[in-house]
């Protein structure tokens, strides 16, 4: 019996000159959701294997990779993705931002201000924005090349009318240059002015959606909203209890079965500099 | 003091140890091997083929125990090996009508040239436990197959009483090569079912037949056995035969359509998979044919007609991995609805106070 | 004798990669660009690389005339097994040596309203690329403004792809390489000749 070996970083050349030639349309046409033939992954679809495979397609022996889920790089998914690298591309790992050339995310983006240098890679799950108003791709396609983004609006105003304000607290959609408006996966909306005008390449993989898009540096994203309901972020009453950041988000613990809550920082790594600066 | 939650790392290495622990149950027991898998549970092993798209009984047998008998992990584990192999080409089409039959049942004539041939089933056997089974199983000689046994639907064809499939002058797509776009051609809708989770198939195909999408099928045939398959390198330029791949094919007769330029004809359905799984290629090709509303120009009304539906929801390895990733960590999210939410509550207490 | 491809394919490929990922991502910045790679000399190997690292069975290929050299097709079959076409509106990639002749851009794919990706993408050899700025480019990818300039590229050839982009998102995307060097230029980028932009 023949066990296959593998190649670095996993994938085949073949697979990846496909993951590329998708990565440059998705680069040159920001926020467009490009279809590619994802493949399987040895760690389940709907888990992170559209991140995966773009790490995998962009990754050199030379990078340093860092793994985030839920802002945290010691939360098992992010460990088990960081050992994947570590064990197929053999490449050097980090949890120290500034540090990294690549992070893949979960979930969130980090605290500290990304750089030229780096490239953000986002993990997808529903790569469509429009997918819970439509749910059959043949309808969001036509949506989308027609500029027809009047449902979305029609959503948030129903949102407005029922709860009085915006009823979206992640996943919160966005127009990038203009043109698309698109899903910057389940990241906090605390998270979307981080995505505007951001220094850094961002990449987004939808492995079981099989979408690969991109929002190149310095490219224009505004978060949907109306002129009367400005899109905001939600604020904490108190700083971190580790840190005392008051500019972070805030992960709510549950620290007794009697109300007791503290909340603390969910970017570890900013938590810990921030603390050893102190 | 509050320290973070730390020790993701620890977890998973205690988790992994306990995995292994688990896979190989009580010690004092002796481990199965992959040939006995592959010899015992070769149905098991069937179906992880099909639905993993790999021929290869090897590494199915060595998915399944690993997978300690969960097959739709084993498919997983066989997807994720099939992605790093390289690619040297398609074979030449699958002669079915060349396959040295085991079994070749047909519902639709009493009688067929080449005989009915009942071959390995579980039909007719009475369902009954028996306990004497798992210590001896009866040696059997195996009967001699048959070969080049003429397939009834193309006995109808010549009488023009079913369609002819029409080439489409196109080379087949490719579903692992290419993300799916819809409307999709049959090829590779086919594709997609071939690899699609049987449970999710048979569901499908048993919604038609309670009158969601009826489509009045009659099994025309149903036939197993071995069919060698050809390739054709680049540089000899003519095929030769590689090997040897079991296979179930399943050619459903289905409602007449008919029009003013061509005379009414029965319709076809088509199912075919890896080893023995009369079940999954029957499935198949019930749906096969339901998708076709459009096609055959019937109003679609039924979730098994529904292209988009069916093609982006039968993949057991897509379907498992989304379901079951909400055991991921989720907290950051939800953090953000609990603030929403409380601020929702608030505003709605303050105008319920005001209002008293 | 067919010249020698990646002598470690996954690793050289994705060295290659990343500049052009990068180049795309940053419209009109030049990157070093030296591919370990040998090529036939009217190839040369920047542009042998972007063929290596993005070219195989399922992108069909269009050379310009001056590169439909027996080596250069040898060389491009024999390690992408790209199939070669004269079809312009079949190519998913185009070759063109800028120092020889630039062809008109008129029928290579821009893709569709709801496939705009389904489009061209130009591989353009030029022997060097300044960011002189003989023309200028804004948009996605570009703080401010950045000038670019690569010889034996007319103004008809940029007034084509000024042309070209009115349709955006359709559109064809161009990747350049100089003597140890590559940029690039997607549709999303706004390219003025006289330096208002």
């Amino acid at each position: 019996m023949n066990v296959p070996a593998y190649n670095f970083a996993y994938l085949n050349e073949q697979t990846k000159r496909m993951i590329r030639r998708a990565l440059l349309k998705a680069v040159a046409i920001p926020g467009y959701q490009v279809p590619f033939a994802a493949r399987e992954m040895p760690m389940p679809l709907g888990w992170g294997t559209g991140g995966v495979q773009v790490t995998a397609a962009i990754l050199t022996p030379e990078d340093t990779l860092k793994v985030i889920d839920q802002g945290a790089d010691d939360t098992t998914n992010a460990v088990s993705i960081r050992r994947f690298f570590v064990k197929t591309a053999g490449v050097k790992t980090t949890e120290v931002t500034e540090e990294a050339t690549i992070i893949q995310t979960r979930h969130r983006i980090p605290e500290t201000p990304l750089t030229e240098k780096q490239t953000l890679v986002f993990q997808v799950p529903i790569p469509e924005p429009l997918r819970f108003l439509e749910p059959r791709e043949t309808e969001t396609r036509k949506m989308h090349a027609l500029e027809e983004y009047g449902v979305m609006h029609v959503k948030l105003y129903e949102d407005i009318a029922r709860f009085g304000e915006i009823a979206t607290s992640y996943d919160y959609p966005a127009l990038v240059n203009d043109r698309y408006v698109f899903d910057p996966s389940p990241i906090p909306k605390f998270d979307n002015p981080k995505l505007d005008n951001c220094p850094a390449l961002q990449l987004f993989g939808a492995g079981r959606e099989k979408r690969i898009y991109a929002i190149p540096p310095y490219t224009s994203v505004k978060s949907l909203d109306f002129e009367d309901y400005p899109f905001s972020i939600p604020r904490w009453e108190k700083p971190c209890e580790i840190c005392g950041s008051r500019a972070s988000y805030l992960d709510e613990i549950v620290t007794d079965d009697k109300g007791g809550r503290m909340f603390v920082c969910s970017d570890t790594d900013h938590c810990r500099k921030q603390k050893s600066a102190a | 003091m509050y320290v973070a939650v730390k020790g993701g790392e620890k977890a998973i290495d205690a988790a992994h140890r306990l995995l292994s622990e688990g896979r190989r149950g009580d010690p004092s027991v002796p481990e199965i091997t992959t040939e006995q898998i592959s010899e015992q549970l070769a149905l098991a092993v069937d179906r992880v083929m099909n639905e993993g798209s790999l021929y290869d009984r090897g590494l199915a047998s060595l998915a399944v125990k690993q997978a300690r008998g969960d097959l739709t992990e084993a498919i997983f584990l066989v997807r994720a090996a099939r992605t790093t192999l390289a690619r040297f080409g398609y074979t030449e089409p699958a002669n079915t009508s060349a396959m040295l039959i085991r079994r070749r049942v047909s519902a639709a004539f009493k009688d067929i040239p080449g005989g009915q041939i009942l071959g390995p089933t579980f039909d007719y056997t009475h369902r009954l436990l028996d306990a004497g089974f798992d210590r001896t199983s009866p040696s059997l000689v195996p009967e001699t197959p048959s070969s080049e046994i003429p397939k009834v639907l193309a006995m109808l064809g010549q009488e023009g009483l079913i369609e002819q499939p029409q080439a489409s002058g196109t080379a087949p797509g490719d579903v692992t090569q290419e993300p799916a776009s819809f409307p999709m051609p049959r090829d590779q809708r086919l594709q997609t079912l071939a690899r699609g989770d049987e449970g999710f198939l048979l569901s499908l195909a048993y919604s038609t037949q309670r009158g969601f999408g009826r489509t009045h099928p009659f099994a025309g045939e149903i036939r197993l056995g071995e069919v060698e398959i050809e390739f054709t390198p680049v540089e000899l330029g003519f095929p030769v035969v590689i090997g040897e791949v079991t296979l179930t094919e399943c050619e459903m007769i289905n409602q007449f359509i008919g029009s003013a330029d061509v005379p009414p004809q029965f319709t076809r359905g088509y199912g075919l998979g890896f080893g023995h799984c009369e079940r999954k290629v029957m499935s198949m090709a019930l749906v096969d044919r339901s998708l076709r509303a459009d096609e055959l120009g019937e109003e679609r009304v039924a979730p098994a007609q529904d292209e988009e539906f069916v093609i982006s929801h039968c993949d057991n390895v897509q379907a498992t991995g989304f379901v079951e990733h909400l055991k991921l960590p989720h907290y950051v999210d939800f953090q953000s609805e609990l603030i929403l939410l409380r601020k929702l509550r608030a505003e709605a207490n303050v105008m319920q106070e005001a209002a008293e | 004798m067919t010249d020698a491809a990646f002598a470690t394919p996954a690793h050289d490929s994705a060295r290659s990669f990343r500049p052009i990922l990068d180049a795309m991502a940053n419209p009109g910045k030049i990157y070093s660009f030296k591919p370990a790679v040998q090529a036939p000399a009217g190839l040369g190997p920047e542009a042998a690389a972007v063929a290596l690292v993005l070219c195989d069975f399922q992108s069909p290929i269009w050379l310009e005339r001056s590169l439909r050299m027996a080596e250069i097709l040898q060389y491009i079959r024999f390690h992408t097994g790209a199939p070669i076409t004269n079809s312009k509106p079949e190519a998913m990639f185009a070759f063109i040596d800028a120092t020889r002749a630039v062809p008109s851009l008129t029928d290579f794919p821009m893709g569709t309203q709801e496939y705009p990706d389904r489009s061209v993408t130009l591989v353009i050899k030029a022997e060097r690329l300044t960011a002189n700025p003989d023309v200028t480019f804004k948009g996605p990818g570009i703080q401010s403004t950045r000038g670019f300039s690569a010889p034996h590229l007319s103004p008809a050839f940029w007034s084509s792809m000024i042309a070209s982009r009115t349709g955006f998102p359709l559109g064809m995307d161009v990747i350049f390489v100089g003597s140890h060097q590559v940029a690039a230029l997607p549709r999303s980028t706004q390219i003025s000749i006289d330096g208002a932009v």
